[in-house]
């Protein structure tokens, strides 16, 4: 490992505390996505959505957690407050919000017509007649604990979950004023990743595989001569959530003839948000984020515990979803948010250039992940080995096991 | 009446990309990176030798519109040059259709979120 990769914390030391192994069932063996399952993500705060995706009073979205197959209803009331129910009637269990997204101030189930305020209140029952056993107090949408952090909607299963800002811990203070909301515009894609979830959250903790895997694509771009193997610089473990900054490669710029097109049609807004940056404004000058100052600052690589990435970029962020359905299948959502949406067509033909480079980057990561799937199936008593400098997955997969094993979550929370 | 009937599938001035027509049928970037996918590389290259030169005419014919206005063989020539956008990741950086390693062919898709969202 190259000098600069140990900046500034002892984040790298201790991680090297945590295994250098691990073994292939933790990826392949669907036991262990049960156990992942049902005592992980039926009692961690996820993130799912972002207030902007419900900006108005009464406006509604339908949201999902594939891993454990809740369908749910993300509502905001007229007082502006968020909720969240399983997208259920009481009656005879009919998921009533047909729509991805609305704005209705009741809602009524298309099968009998039961009626529910948006406070998740059951209002009425044609043929109340025939209903007069069924208290409505106790009939409403079931509720799911929802609570908003810096615009992120999070939602926990569990039925008295710890506090959001216990689970958040420094995460939650260190990050609370990035202006996330002044990049309200983009694109989501989603797609199924025939592999195993953790293997995507560990292809975002190492720069090692840049140069061999992204040689292509993102290795120009971030390579320089003193840091072959792009360690991180300056990781920071935030109790279960981390952080670690990556710099770029001052000299690079475009050749080839449409990434020079496209340059040159973001090249006004780019230098406006870098100048943005330099002025410790927008989402990227925020003190929390390069803390260390490095010089050609690219990304702010931050682990939102357990299966979400933020990634931070001096115009833009990219947030990443990876949500298991199995050992070996991950739904996954991966939004671009940008601070204005493009104004022209040559500006929407620079942005779909740029979202499907993003997505190529990234699909290079997925086939890694998906290659990996194959080969630890075949050898299930075999193991993957962590080197000295993927000491977040370490920490990330030793993380996880505590987390599984923990019947009290608050402790766990506090011994981090 | 040749040079008529050409003119209802791309704008006139644009003829010698009639035979891309098929990338101004797709509607989605999901399916311009589907057809990439599916296309040898030295069809992407064709494509891409043809519609790279031409981008500049291609916007000032088109950035006199109002994005979400076009229709007929401007929404065509549009819908064609967003076609390289996926074109040009294989021609310029991967040398290669499909993204190194990944099955083909590999669905992603996409939908615009915000106010405003990019027309894709």
């Amino acid at each position: 490992m190259s000098a600069i990769g140990t900046l500034e914390t002892g984040a790298l030391q201790s991680g090297l505390d945590f295994p250098a192994t691990m073994p292939a069932t933790l990826s392949t063996d669907d036991a262990n996505f049960a156990r992942e399952r049902d005592r992980l993500f039926r009692r961690t705060w996820l993130a799912i959505a972002r207030v902007e995706d419900v900006p108005a009073p009464y406006d509604f979205m339908r949201f999902a957690i594939p891993t454990v197959g809740t369908a749910g209803i993300l509502v905001r009331d007229g007082d502006g407050f968020l909720r969240a129910f399983h997208n259920k009637c009481s009656h005879r269990g009919v998921a009533l919000v047909c729509e991805d997204r609305g704005n209705a101030t009741s809602f009524r189930c298309p099968y009998h017509a039961w009626l529910y305020g948006v406070d998740g209140v059951l209002r009425g029952i044609p043929d109340s007649g025939s209903f007069q056993h069924v208290v409505r107090a106790e009939n409403g949408l079931k509720p799911i604990a929802c609570e908003t952090w810096n615009g992120f909607v999070f939602v926990n299963l569990a039925q008295n979950p710890v506090p959001l800002l216990d689970f958040l811990g420094p995460f939650g203070d260190l990050f609370e004023t990035i202006p996330f909301h002044e990049y309200p515009t983009g694109v989501e894609m989603t797609q199924t990743v025939q592999g195993n979830w953790k293997g995507m959250i560990d292809a975002s903790g190492e720069g090692y595989h840049i140069s061999s895997l992204h040689r292509s694509t993102l290795h120009p771009q971030v390579a320089v001569i003193e840091n072959p193997f792009q360690d991180f610089h300056d990781p920071r473990y935030l109790g279960l959530h981390t952080t670690a900054t990556l710099g770029r490669n001052p000299e690079w710029l475009p050749t080839t003839p449409v990434a020079r097109f496209v340059l040159e049609t973001i090249q006004q807004d780019y230098l406006e948000d870098l100048r943005r940056m330099e002025a410790k404004q927008g989402i990227a000058g925020a003190p929390a984020i390069n803390r260390i100052n490095l010089p050609n600052f690219q990304i702010e690589a931050i682990t939102l515990f357990p299966n979400s990435l933020i990634q931070i970029i001096p115009n833009s962020y990219l947030w990443m979803q990876y949500w298991p359905t199995a050992a070996g299948r991950t739904e996954t959502s991966i939004r671009l948010y940008g601070r204005k949406a493009p104004q022209t067509h040559r500006e929407i033909f620079a942005a779909a250039h740029i979202q499907a480079q993003a997505r190529d980057v990234i699909t290079e990561d997925i086939a890694m992940v998906e290659l990996q799937q194959i080969g630890l199936t075949s050898d299930p008593e075999g193991q993957q080995i962590f080197g000295g400098s993927e000491y977040l997955l370490r920490r990330f997969n030793n993380l996880i096991a505590r987390f599984i094993q923990a019947d009290d979550l608050s402790k766990m929370l506090q011994d981090l | 009446m040749e040079v008529a009937a050409e003119t209802k599938i791309l704008p006139s001035g644009f003829a010698d990309l009639l035979q891309f027509r098929e990338w101004g049928e797709l509607e989605t970037q999901a399916d311009r990176y589907l057809k990439r996918q599916t296309t040898a590389l030295d069809a992407l290259q064709e494509f891409y030798d043809a519609v790279t030169p031409r981008l500049p005419a291609i916007f000032a014919l088109l950035d006199s519109r109002a994005p979400g206005s076009l229709a007929g063989p401007e929404e065509r020539l549009f819908r064609m040059t967003l076609g390289l956008a996926e074109v040009a990741q294989a021609v310029e950086t991967f040398h290669q259709s499909t993204v190194p390693h990944m099955r083909s062919p590999h669905r992603v898709d996409m939908r615009t979120i915000g106010p405003n969202g990019a027309i894709l």
